[in-house]
Protein backbone atom coordinates (compact mmCIF):
# COMPACT_ATOMS: atom_id res chain seq x y z
CA UNK A 1 0.00 0.00 0.00
CA UNK A 2 1.20 3.45 -0.86
CA UNK A 3 -0.48 6.69 0.12
CA UNK A 4 -2.74 8.28 -2.48
CA UNK A 5 -0.62 11.40 -2.82
CA UNK A 6 2.40 9.37 -4.00
CA UNK A 7 0.40 7.79 -6.82
CA UNK A 8 0.81 8.66 -10.48
CA UNK A 9 -0.83 12.02 -11.45
CA UNK A 10 -3.22 10.27 -13.83
CA UNK A 11 -4.48 8.07 -10.98
CA UNK A 12 -5.19 11.10 -8.83
CA UNK A 13 -6.73 13.04 -11.69
CA UNK A 14 -9.15 10.29 -12.74
CA UNK A 15 -10.27 9.81 -9.16
CA UNK A 16 -10.89 13.49 -8.49
CA UNK A 17 -12.71 13.96 -11.79
CA UNK A 18 -15.11 11.15 -10.86
CA UNK A 19 -15.53 12.33 -7.28
CA UNK A 20 -16.22 15.96 -8.21
CA UNK A 21 -18.54 15.26 -11.14
CA UNK A 22 -20.57 12.64 -9.27
CA UNK A 23 -20.60 14.82 -6.17
CA UNK A 24 -22.01 17.69 -8.20
CA UNK A 25 -24.77 15.93 -10.14
CA UNK A 26 -26.14 13.34 -7.70
CA UNK A 27 -28.61 14.87 -5.29
CA UNK A 28 -29.89 11.57 -3.93
CA UNK A 29 -29.59 11.74 -0.12
CA UNK A 30 -27.54 8.53 0.19
CA UNK A 31 -25.08 9.62 -2.49
CA UNK A 32 -24.90 13.06 -0.95
CA UNK A 33 -24.10 11.73 2.52
CA UNK A 34 -21.46 9.34 1.15
CA UNK A 35 -19.79 12.11 -0.82
CA UNK A 36 -19.90 14.61 2.04
CA UNK A 37 -18.74 12.22 4.77
CA UNK A 38 -15.91 10.60 2.81
CA UNK A 39 -14.57 13.90 1.50
CA UNK A 40 -14.63 15.41 5.00
CA UNK A 41 -12.97 12.32 6.49
CA UNK A 42 -10.22 12.34 3.88
CA UNK A 43 -9.74 16.08 4.31
CA UNK A 44 -9.33 15.64 8.07
CA UNK A 45 -6.94 12.74 7.46
CA UNK A 46 -4.86 14.96 5.17
CA UNK A 47 -4.95 18.23 7.06
CA UNK A 48 -5.81 17.39 10.64
CA UNK A 49 -7.11 20.37 12.57
CA UNK A 50 -7.37 22.44 9.39
CA UNK A 51 -9.79 19.89 7.97
CA UNK A 52 -11.96 20.10 11.08
CA UNK A 53 -11.88 23.87 10.84
CA UNK A 54 -13.11 23.65 7.26
CA UNK A 55 -15.99 21.43 8.37
CA UNK A 56 -17.18 23.77 11.13
CA UNK A 57 -16.41 27.15 9.61
CA UNK A 58 -17.22 26.47 5.97
CA UNK A 59 -19.42 23.41 5.41
CA UNK A 60 -21.83 23.83 8.32
CA UNK A 61 -22.44 27.60 7.89
CA UNK A 62 -22.77 27.22 4.11
CA UNK A 63 -25.35 24.46 4.49
CA UNK A 64 -27.32 26.45 7.07
CA UNK A 65 -27.14 29.55 4.90
CA UNK A 66 -28.45 27.89 1.75
CA UNK A 67 -31.14 26.12 3.77
CA UNK A 68 -32.41 29.34 5.31
CA UNK A 69 -32.16 31.38 2.12
CA UNK A 70 -33.94 28.79 0.01
CA UNK A 71 -36.59 28.36 2.68
CA UNK A 72 -37.25 32.09 2.69
CA UNK A 73 -37.13 32.69 -1.08
CA UNK A 74 -38.70 29.56 -2.58
CA UNK A 75 -42.19 28.51 -1.60
CA UNK A 76 -42.84 25.25 -3.42
CA UNK A 77 -43.58 22.04 -1.61
CA UNK A 78 -46.65 20.55 0.02
CA UNK A 79 -45.56 20.35 3.67
CA UNK A 80 -46.26 23.83 5.01
CA UNK A 81 -44.50 24.56 8.28
CA UNK A 82 -45.50 28.17 8.86
CA UNK A 83 -46.56 31.21 6.96
CA UNK A 84 -44.17 34.06 6.41
CA UNK A 85 -45.01 37.73 7.09
CA UNK A 86 -45.13 38.44 3.32
CA UNK A 87 -47.99 35.95 2.89
CA UNK A 88 -45.92 33.12 1.37
CA UNK A 89 -45.53 29.83 3.16
CA UNK A 90 -42.44 28.29 4.64
CA UNK A 91 -42.23 24.72 3.39
CA UNK A 92 -40.18 21.74 4.48
CA UNK A 93 -39.28 20.85 0.89
CA UNK A 94 -37.70 24.18 0.07
CA UNK A 95 -35.59 24.10 3.27
CA UNK A 96 -34.49 20.53 2.55
CA UNK A 97 -33.57 21.41 -1.00
CA UNK A 98 -31.52 24.39 0.22
CA UNK A 99 -29.70 22.11 2.66
CA UNK A 100 -29.08 19.62 -0.15
CA UNK A 101 -27.56 22.35 -2.29
CA UNK A 102 -25.35 23.50 0.58
CA UNK A 103 -24.19 19.94 1.28
CA UNK A 104 -23.38 19.37 -2.39
CA UNK A 105 -21.39 22.58 -2.53
CA UNK A 106 -19.56 21.73 0.71
CA UNK A 107 -18.71 18.23 -0.51
CA UNK A 108 -17.33 19.53 -3.79
CA UNK A 109 -15.35 22.27 -2.06
CA UNK A 110 -13.93 19.67 0.34
CA UNK A 111 -12.97 17.41 -2.58
CA UNK A 112 -11.16 20.34 -4.13
CA UNK A 113 -9.41 20.98 -0.84
CA UNK A 114 -8.15 17.37 -0.89
CA UNK A 115 -7.19 17.79 -4.54
CA UNK A 116 -5.06 20.81 -3.72
CA UNK A 117 -3.27 18.77 -1.10
CA UNK A 118 -2.53 15.74 -3.28
CA UNK A 119 -2.43 17.00 -6.88
CA UNK A 120 0.57 19.30 -6.49
CA UNK A 121 1.80 21.78 -9.08
CA UNK A 122 4.42 19.41 -10.51
CA UNK A 123 1.72 16.81 -11.05
CA UNK A 124 -0.43 19.36 -12.85
CA UNK A 125 2.56 20.24 -15.02
CA UNK A 126 3.10 16.57 -15.79
CA UNK A 127 -0.52 16.28 -16.89
CA UNK A 128 -0.35 19.36 -19.17
CA UNK A 129 3.16 18.82 -20.57
CA UNK A 130 2.21 15.94 -22.87
CA UNK A 131 -0.43 17.71 -24.97
CA UNK A 132 0.52 21.36 -24.44
CA UNK A 133 4.29 21.63 -24.07
CA UNK A 134 4.48 25.41 -24.60
CA UNK A 135 1.78 26.19 -22.05
CA UNK A 136 3.46 23.85 -19.59
CA UNK A 137 6.77 25.63 -20.22
CA UNK A 138 5.18 29.00 -19.45
CA UNK A 139 3.56 27.63 -16.31
CA UNK A 140 6.89 26.17 -15.16
CA UNK A 141 8.72 29.43 -15.77
CA UNK A 142 6.04 31.54 -14.11
CA UNK A 143 5.99 29.18 -11.13
CA UNK A 144 9.67 29.87 -10.71
CA UNK A 145 9.35 33.59 -11.41
CA UNK A 146 6.51 34.23 -8.98
CA UNK A 147 8.46 33.55 -5.74
CA UNK A 148 11.51 35.28 -7.21
CA UNK A 149 9.56 38.41 -8.06
CA UNK A 150 7.77 38.30 -4.74
CA UNK A 151 11.18 38.43 -3.09
CA UNK A 152 12.14 41.36 -5.33
CA UNK A 153 8.82 43.06 -4.58
CA UNK A 154 9.57 42.80 -0.89
CA UNK A 155 12.99 44.39 -1.45
CA UNK A 156 11.42 47.21 -3.44
CA UNK A 157 8.75 47.65 -0.79
CA UNK A 158 11.39 47.94 1.92
CA UNK A 159 13.31 50.54 -0.05
CA UNK A 160 10.10 52.48 -0.65
CA UNK A 161 9.19 52.25 3.00
CA UNK A 162 12.54 53.78 3.88
CA UNK A 163 11.56 56.69 1.68
CA UNK A 164 8.18 56.96 3.40
CA UNK A 165 6.17 55.69 0.42
CA UNK A 166 5.51 52.06 1.37
CA UNK A 167 2.19 50.35 0.63
CA UNK A 168 0.99 50.98 4.17
CA UNK A 169 1.58 54.72 4.05
CA UNK A 170 -0.92 57.39 3.14
CA UNK A 171 -4.61 57.47 2.24
CA UNK A 172 -6.35 54.95 -0.01
CA UNK A 173 -5.24 56.72 -3.17
CA UNK A 174 -1.78 57.08 -1.66
CA UNK A 175 -1.65 53.35 -0.97
CA UNK A 176 -2.70 52.53 -4.50
CA UNK A 177 -0.11 54.96 -5.81
CA UNK A 178 2.67 53.48 -3.72
CA UNK A 179 1.62 49.94 -4.57
CA UNK A 180 1.49 50.81 -8.25
CA UNK A 181 4.99 52.18 -8.05
CA UNK A 182 6.23 48.87 -6.71
CA UNK A 183 4.49 47.01 -9.54
CA UNK A 184 5.99 49.46 -12.00
CA UNK A 185 9.54 48.85 -10.74
CA UNK A 186 8.80 45.15 -10.66
CA UNK A 187 7.67 45.14 -14.31
CA UNK A 188 11.00 46.66 -15.38
CA UNK A 189 12.98 44.08 -13.50
CA UNK A 190 10.74 41.24 -14.60
CA UNK A 191 11.01 42.14 -18.28
CA UNK A 192 14.79 42.39 -18.15
CA UNK A 193 14.92 39.11 -16.28
CA UNK A 194 12.68 37.53 -18.91
CA UNK A 195 14.96 38.64 -21.73
CA UNK A 196 18.00 37.25 -19.92
CA UNK A 197 16.21 33.97 -19.33
CA UNK A 198 15.31 33.75 -23.00
CA UNK A 199 18.97 34.13 -24.00
CA UNK A 200 19.79 31.31 -21.65
CA UNK A 201 16.98 29.22 -23.13
CA UNK A 202 18.29 29.79 -26.62
CA UNK A 203 21.82 28.85 -25.56
CA UNK A 204 20.45 25.57 -24.26
CA UNK A 205 18.73 24.72 -27.48
CA UNK A 206 15.15 25.98 -27.18
CA UNK A 207 13.29 25.53 -30.44
CA UNK A 208 15.43 22.67 -31.75
CA UNK A 209 13.50 19.63 -32.87
CA UNK A 210 14.28 16.60 -30.71
CA UNK A 211 12.90 17.55 -27.34
CA UNK A 212 11.67 15.34 -24.54
CA UNK A 213 10.03 15.96 -21.20
CA UNK A 214 11.58 14.71 -18.04
CA UNK A 215 9.17 13.36 -15.53
CA UNK A 216 9.62 11.88 -12.15
CA UNK A 217 6.50 9.72 -12.22
CA UNK A 218 6.42 6.03 -12.94
CA UNK A 219 3.18 4.26 -13.69
CA UNK A 220 3.31 1.17 -11.52
CA UNK A 221 1.06 -1.86 -11.29
CA UNK A 222 -0.31 -0.34 -8.08
CA UNK A 223 -1.54 2.66 -10.10
CA UNK A 224 -3.07 0.28 -12.61
CA UNK A 225 -4.98 -1.46 -9.82
CA UNK A 226 -6.26 1.82 -8.37
CA UNK A 227 -7.28 3.18 -11.77
CA UNK A 228 -9.13 -0.01 -12.67
CA UNK A 229 -10.90 0.02 -9.32
CA UNK A 230 -11.90 3.65 -9.88
CA UNK A 231 -13.17 2.94 -13.38
CA UNK A 232 -15.01 -0.19 -12.25
CA UNK A 233 -16.84 1.78 -9.55
CA UNK A 234 -17.50 4.58 -12.06
CA UNK A 235 -19.05 2.10 -14.46
CA UNK A 236 -21.30 0.67 -11.76
CA UNK A 237 -22.40 4.10 -10.57
CA UNK A 238 -23.13 5.25 -14.12
CA UNK A 239 -25.09 2.06 -14.77
CA UNK A 240 -27.00 2.70 -11.56
CA UNK A 241 -27.72 6.27 -12.60
CA UNK A 242 -28.94 5.05 -15.99
CA UNK A 243 -31.30 2.62 -14.21
CA UNK A 244 -32.71 5.42 -12.07
CA UNK A 245 -31.06 4.59 -8.75
CA UNK A 246 -30.00 8.20 -8.33
CA UNK A 247 -33.47 9.55 -9.14
CA UNK A 248 -34.74 11.95 -6.52
CA UNK A 249 -37.52 14.51 -6.43
CA UNK A 250 -37.58 17.39 -3.96
CA UNK A 251 -40.24 19.53 -5.57
CA UNK A 252 -43.20 19.49 -4.91
CA UNK A 253 -42.68 16.52 -2.56
CA UNK A 254 -39.79 14.28 -1.58
CA UNK A 255 -39.56 11.05 -3.53
CA UNK A 256 -36.86 8.46 -4.20
CA UNK A 257 -37.05 5.09 -5.90
CA UNK A 258 -37.48 1.95 -3.85
CA UNK A 259 -34.23 0.56 -2.44
CA UNK A 260 -33.53 -2.80 -4.08
CA UNK A 261 -30.57 -5.17 -3.99
CA UNK A 262 -29.24 -3.51 -7.14
CA UNK A 263 -29.46 0.02 -5.75
CA UNK A 264 -27.82 -1.20 -2.52
CA UNK A 265 -24.94 -2.53 -4.60
CA UNK A 266 -24.65 0.82 -6.38
CA UNK A 267 -24.51 2.63 -3.02
CA UNK A 268 -21.73 0.28 -1.90
CA UNK A 269 -19.78 0.85 -5.12
CA UNK A 270 -20.14 4.62 -4.77
CA UNK A 271 -18.94 4.38 -1.17
CA UNK A 272 -16.00 2.25 -2.27
CA UNK A 273 -15.12 4.78 -4.96
CA UNK A 274 -15.13 7.69 -2.51
CA UNK A 275 -13.15 5.72 0.07
CA UNK A 276 -10.29 4.79 -2.29
CA UNK A 277 -7.88 7.57 -1.15
CA UNK A 278 -8.74 7.15 2.51
CA UNK A 279 -8.21 3.38 2.39
CA UNK A 280 -4.88 3.64 0.57
CA UNK A 281 -3.64 6.22 3.08
CA UNK A 282 -4.81 4.25 6.11
CA UNK A 283 -3.29 1.10 4.59
CA UNK A 284 0.03 2.85 4.30
CA UNK A 285 -0.19 3.97 7.93
CA UNK A 286 -0.87 0.39 9.03
CA UNK A 287 2.04 -0.90 6.97
CA UNK A 288 4.30 1.73 8.49
CA UNK A 289 3.26 0.74 11.99
CA UNK A 290 3.71 -2.97 11.23
CA UNK A 291 7.20 -2.37 9.87
CA UNK A 292 8.21 -0.29 12.87
CA UNK B 1 -2.11 38.54 -38.91
CA UNK B 2 -3.06 36.23 -41.78
CA UNK B 3 -6.54 36.30 -43.15
CA UNK B 4 -7.30 32.64 -42.44
CA UNK B 5 -6.46 32.78 -38.77
CA UNK B 6 -8.40 36.01 -38.52
CA UNK B 7 -11.53 34.34 -39.86
CA UNK B 8 -10.95 31.44 -37.50
CA UNK B 9 -10.54 33.85 -34.63
CA UNK B 10 -13.77 35.68 -35.42
CA UNK B 11 -15.64 32.35 -35.63
CA UNK B 12 -14.16 31.41 -32.27
CA UNK B 13 -15.24 34.68 -30.76
CA UNK B 14 -18.79 34.46 -32.09
CA UNK B 15 -19.13 30.87 -30.86
CA UNK B 16 -17.78 31.92 -27.52
CA UNK B 17 -20.10 34.89 -27.16
CA UNK B 18 -23.22 33.05 -28.29
CA UNK B 19 -22.71 29.48 -27.15
CA UNK B 20 -21.80 30.02 -23.52
CA UNK B 21 -24.86 31.98 -22.39
CA UNK B 22 -27.10 29.93 -24.68
CA UNK B 23 -25.92 26.66 -23.20
CA UNK B 24 -26.17 27.94 -19.66
CA UNK B 25 -29.69 29.24 -20.19
CA UNK B 26 -30.83 26.11 -22.01
CA UNK B 27 -29.31 24.10 -19.17
CA UNK B 28 -31.43 26.07 -16.72
CA UNK B 29 -34.65 25.54 -18.59
CA UNK B 30 -34.37 22.11 -20.20
CA UNK B 31 -32.20 20.02 -17.97
CA UNK B 32 -34.01 21.01 -14.83
CA UNK B 33 -31.73 19.16 -12.47
CA UNK B 34 -28.10 20.11 -11.92
CA UNK B 35 -26.65 18.98 -15.23
CA UNK B 36 -26.43 22.61 -16.28
CA UNK B 37 -23.48 23.06 -14.00
CA UNK B 38 -21.44 20.35 -15.69
CA UNK B 39 -22.61 21.64 -19.05
CA UNK B 40 -21.51 25.19 -18.40
CA UNK B 41 -18.16 24.13 -16.91
CA UNK B 42 -17.49 22.00 -19.98
CA UNK B 43 -18.43 24.84 -22.30
CA UNK B 44 -16.22 27.26 -20.43
CA UNK B 45 -13.27 24.88 -20.56
CA UNK B 46 -13.96 24.34 -24.25
CA UNK B 47 -13.98 28.06 -24.89
CA UNK B 48 -10.63 28.58 -23.15
CA UNK B 49 -8.94 25.75 -25.03
CA UNK B 50 -8.95 27.19 -28.60
CA UNK B 51 -6.71 30.05 -27.50
CA UNK B 52 -4.19 27.68 -25.98
CA UNK B 53 -4.33 25.36 -28.99
CA UNK B 54 -3.67 28.20 -31.41
CA UNK B 55 -0.84 29.32 -29.14
CA UNK B 56 0.63 25.82 -29.17
CA UNK B 57 0.50 25.69 -32.97
CA UNK B 58 2.10 29.07 -33.45
CA UNK B 59 5.86 29.33 -33.59
CA UNK B 60 7.01 31.66 -30.87
CA UNK B 61 10.59 32.72 -30.18
CA UNK B 62 12.09 32.10 -26.76
CA UNK B 63 11.90 35.81 -25.95
CA UNK B 64 8.13 35.85 -26.32
CA UNK B 65 7.79 32.81 -24.07
CA UNK B 66 10.03 34.29 -21.39
CA UNK B 67 8.39 37.72 -21.47
CA UNK B 68 4.92 36.15 -21.36
CA UNK B 69 5.95 34.06 -18.36
CA UNK B 70 7.44 37.14 -16.68
CA UNK B 71 4.38 39.31 -17.11
CA UNK B 72 2.16 36.44 -15.96
CA UNK B 73 4.26 36.05 -12.83
CA UNK B 74 3.92 39.78 -12.12
CA UNK B 75 0.15 39.48 -12.51
CA UNK B 76 0.12 36.50 -10.13
CA UNK B 77 2.01 38.53 -7.54
CA UNK B 78 -0.49 41.29 -8.14
CA UNK B 79 -3.20 38.90 -7.01
CA UNK B 80 -1.30 37.51 -4.04
CA UNK B 81 -1.70 39.41 -0.81
CA UNK B 82 0.26 42.50 -1.70
CA UNK B 83 -1.90 45.34 -0.60
CA UNK B 84 -3.12 46.22 2.83
CA UNK B 85 -6.63 46.67 1.44
CA UNK B 86 -8.79 43.81 0.20
CA UNK B 87 -9.82 43.61 -3.46
CA UNK B 88 -7.33 46.33 -4.41
CA UNK B 89 -5.21 44.12 -6.57
CA UNK B 90 -3.28 45.15 -9.66
CA UNK B 91 -3.74 41.82 -11.46
CA UNK B 92 -6.31 43.12 -13.95
CA UNK B 93 -4.28 46.26 -14.61
CA UNK B 94 -1.19 44.21 -15.50
CA UNK B 95 -3.23 41.91 -17.74
CA UNK B 96 -4.87 44.85 -19.52
CA UNK B 97 -1.54 46.55 -20.15
CA UNK B 98 -0.08 43.28 -21.49
CA UNK B 99 -3.11 42.90 -23.77
CA UNK B 100 -2.87 46.47 -25.03
CA UNK B 101 0.85 46.18 -25.82
CA UNK B 102 1.33 42.58 -26.84
CA UNK B 103 -2.00 41.96 -28.57
CA UNK B 104 -5.34 40.51 -27.58
CA UNK B 105 -4.33 36.86 -27.86
CA UNK B 106 -1.43 37.42 -25.50
CA UNK B 107 -3.82 39.32 -23.26
CA UNK B 108 -6.15 36.35 -23.09
CA UNK B 109 -3.29 33.96 -22.32
CA UNK B 110 -1.88 36.25 -19.62
CA UNK B 111 -5.25 36.66 -17.94
CA UNK B 112 -6.20 32.99 -18.05
CA UNK B 113 -2.77 31.74 -17.01
CA UNK B 114 -2.38 34.21 -14.16
CA UNK B 115 -5.69 33.04 -12.66
CA UNK B 116 -4.71 29.39 -13.16
CA UNK B 117 -1.30 29.94 -11.56
CA UNK B 118 -2.56 31.92 -8.61
CA UNK B 119 -5.04 29.12 -7.96
CA UNK B 120 -2.05 26.77 -7.74
CA UNK B 121 -1.04 28.91 -4.76
CA UNK B 122 -4.50 29.66 -3.36
CA UNK B 123 -6.20 26.40 -4.19
CA UNK B 124 -8.25 25.17 -7.12
CA UNK B 125 -11.98 25.17 -7.03
CA UNK B 126 -15.03 25.07 -9.16
CA UNK B 127 -14.44 28.78 -9.74
CA UNK B 128 -11.08 28.33 -11.50
CA UNK B 129 -12.34 27.97 -15.10
CA UNK B 130 -14.74 30.89 -14.56
CA UNK B 131 -12.00 33.16 -13.27
CA UNK B 132 -9.70 32.10 -16.09
CA UNK B 133 -12.29 32.88 -18.72
CA UNK B 134 -13.27 36.12 -16.95
CA UNK B 135 -9.84 37.67 -16.75
CA UNK B 136 -8.82 36.21 -20.10
CA UNK B 137 -11.80 37.86 -21.78
CA UNK B 138 -11.07 41.11 -19.95
CA UNK B 139 -7.61 41.10 -21.50
CA UNK B 140 -8.92 40.06 -24.89
CA UNK B 141 -11.60 42.76 -25.04
CA UNK B 142 -9.23 45.52 -23.90
CA UNK B 143 -6.65 44.29 -26.40
CA UNK B 144 -9.24 44.44 -29.19
CA UNK B 145 -10.50 47.89 -28.19
CA UNK B 146 -7.06 49.47 -28.21
CA UNK B 147 -5.65 47.35 -31.01
CA UNK B 148 -5.01 49.99 -33.60
CA UNK B 149 -5.73 53.10 -31.66
CA UNK B 150 -3.47 55.67 -30.13
CA UNK B 151 -6.09 56.23 -27.44
CA UNK B 152 -4.28 53.80 -25.17
CA UNK B 153 -1.79 56.55 -24.48
CA UNK B 154 -4.59 58.65 -23.03
CA UNK B 155 -4.54 57.65 -19.41
CA UNK B 156 -8.17 58.45 -18.70
CA UNK B 157 -9.57 56.62 -21.70
CA UNK B 158 -7.45 53.56 -20.86
CA UNK B 159 -8.25 53.66 -17.18
CA UNK B 160 -12.00 54.12 -17.50
CA UNK B 161 -12.36 51.57 -20.29
CA UNK B 162 -10.26 49.08 -18.34
CA UNK B 163 -12.31 49.61 -15.21
CA UNK B 164 -15.63 49.20 -17.00
CA UNK B 165 -14.52 46.06 -18.85
CA UNK B 166 -13.16 44.56 -15.63
CA UNK B 167 -16.38 45.32 -13.80
CA UNK B 168 -18.72 43.95 -16.43
CA UNK B 169 -16.78 41.03 -17.89
CA UNK B 170 -14.72 39.74 -14.99
CA UNK B 171 -17.32 40.52 -12.35
CA UNK B 172 -20.13 38.87 -14.28
CA UNK B 173 -18.25 35.72 -15.27
CA UNK B 174 -16.55 35.19 -11.90
CA UNK B 175 -19.84 35.64 -10.03
CA UNK B 176 -21.58 33.25 -12.40
CA UNK B 177 -19.77 30.38 -10.73
CA UNK B 178 -21.42 31.20 -7.41
CA UNK B 179 -24.78 31.75 -9.11
CA UNK B 180 -24.62 28.33 -10.72
CA UNK B 181 -23.26 26.66 -7.65
CA UNK B 182 -25.25 28.14 -4.79
CA UNK B 183 -28.69 28.60 -6.25
CA UNK B 184 -30.79 25.48 -5.95
CA UNK B 185 -33.47 26.53 -8.37
CA UNK B 186 -33.50 29.11 -11.05
CA UNK B 187 -35.34 32.27 -10.13
CA UNK B 188 -34.47 35.78 -11.21
CA UNK B 189 -34.71 37.08 -7.64
CA UNK B 190 -32.19 34.55 -6.34
CA UNK B 191 -29.83 35.15 -9.28
CA UNK B 192 -30.01 38.89 -8.77
CA UNK B 193 -29.35 38.54 -5.05
CA UNK B 194 -26.14 36.57 -5.64
CA UNK B 195 -24.92 39.01 -8.29
CA UNK B 196 -25.74 42.01 -6.12
CA UNK B 197 -23.90 40.43 -3.17
CA UNK B 198 -20.75 40.43 -5.31
CA UNK B 199 -21.28 43.86 -6.81
CA UNK B 200 -19.47 45.80 -4.10
CA UNK B 201 -16.33 43.67 -4.34
CA UNK B 202 -16.36 43.86 -8.10
CA UNK B 203 -16.84 47.62 -7.98
CA UNK B 204 -13.86 48.05 -5.66
CA UNK B 205 -11.75 45.74 -7.83
CA UNK B 206 -12.74 47.61 -10.99
CA UNK B 207 -12.24 51.03 -9.42
CA UNK B 208 -8.78 50.06 -8.16
CA UNK B 209 -7.92 48.80 -11.64
CA UNK B 210 -9.11 52.06 -13.17
CA UNK B 211 -7.15 54.18 -10.68
CA UNK B 212 -4.01 52.11 -11.23
CA UNK B 213 -4.34 52.41 -14.99
CA UNK B 214 -4.94 56.15 -14.77
CA UNK B 215 -1.93 56.64 -12.54
CA UNK B 216 0.46 54.10 -14.02
CA UNK B 217 -1.01 52.81 -17.29
CA UNK B 218 1.18 55.02 -19.43
CA UNK B 219 4.34 54.08 -17.53
CA UNK B 220 3.55 50.37 -17.78
CA UNK B 221 2.80 50.66 -21.48
CA UNK B 222 6.02 52.48 -22.21
CA UNK B 223 8.02 49.82 -20.41
CA UNK B 224 6.38 47.01 -22.31
CA UNK B 225 6.60 48.82 -25.63
CA UNK B 226 10.28 49.48 -25.13
CA UNK B 227 10.97 45.76 -24.72
CA UNK B 228 8.73 45.01 -27.67
CA UNK B 229 10.47 47.42 -30.02
CA UNK B 230 13.97 46.68 -28.77
CA UNK B 231 13.78 42.94 -29.27
CA UNK B 232 11.17 42.85 -32.01
CA UNK B 233 8.82 40.47 -30.23
CA UNK B 234 5.01 40.13 -30.55
CA UNK B 235 5.15 41.62 -34.03
CA UNK B 236 1.88 39.99 -35.04
CA UNK B 237 0.04 41.86 -32.34
CA UNK B 238 -1.41 44.30 -34.88
CA UNK B 239 0.24 47.34 -33.41
CA UNK B 240 -0.63 50.88 -34.29
CA UNK B 241 2.31 52.39 -36.13
CA UNK B 242 4.50 53.79 -33.39
CA UNK B 243 6.26 57.09 -33.29
CA UNK B 244 8.37 56.64 -30.25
Amino acid sequence: MRSFSTCHPATNFIFYMSAVIFGMIFLHPVFLCISFLTSTAYNIKLKGAKGLKMLFFLAVPLTLFTGIVNGLTSHYGITVLASLPDGNSLTLESIVYGVVTGLTASAVITWFSCLNETLTSDKILYLTAGKMPKTALIITMALRFAPLYLQKAKEIQQAQKGLGTGVTDGSIIGKIKNGGKIISVLISRALENGIETSDSMKARGYGLKPKTNYSNYVFTSYDAVIISLTLLCDAFVIAGAAKGVTYVLYNPFFKVNQVTAFSGAVFIFYGALCLIPLITDLGEDLKWKALK
Amino acid sequence: MQKKSKVKFIINLVLLCAAVPAAVISGFFFFGSRQYYILSAVIIAASILPFFISFERKKSPSKEIAVLASITAVAVIGRAAFYSLPQIKPVAAVVIVAAVCFGYETGFLTGALSMFLSDIFFGFGIWTPFQMLGLGLTGLICGLIFRRSALKYNRFVLGITGGIVTFIVYGFIADSSSVLFLIPDFSWAAVLSVYSAGILYNAIFAAATAVLLILFGKTFIEKLRRIKNKYGIFKLAGEYNEKY
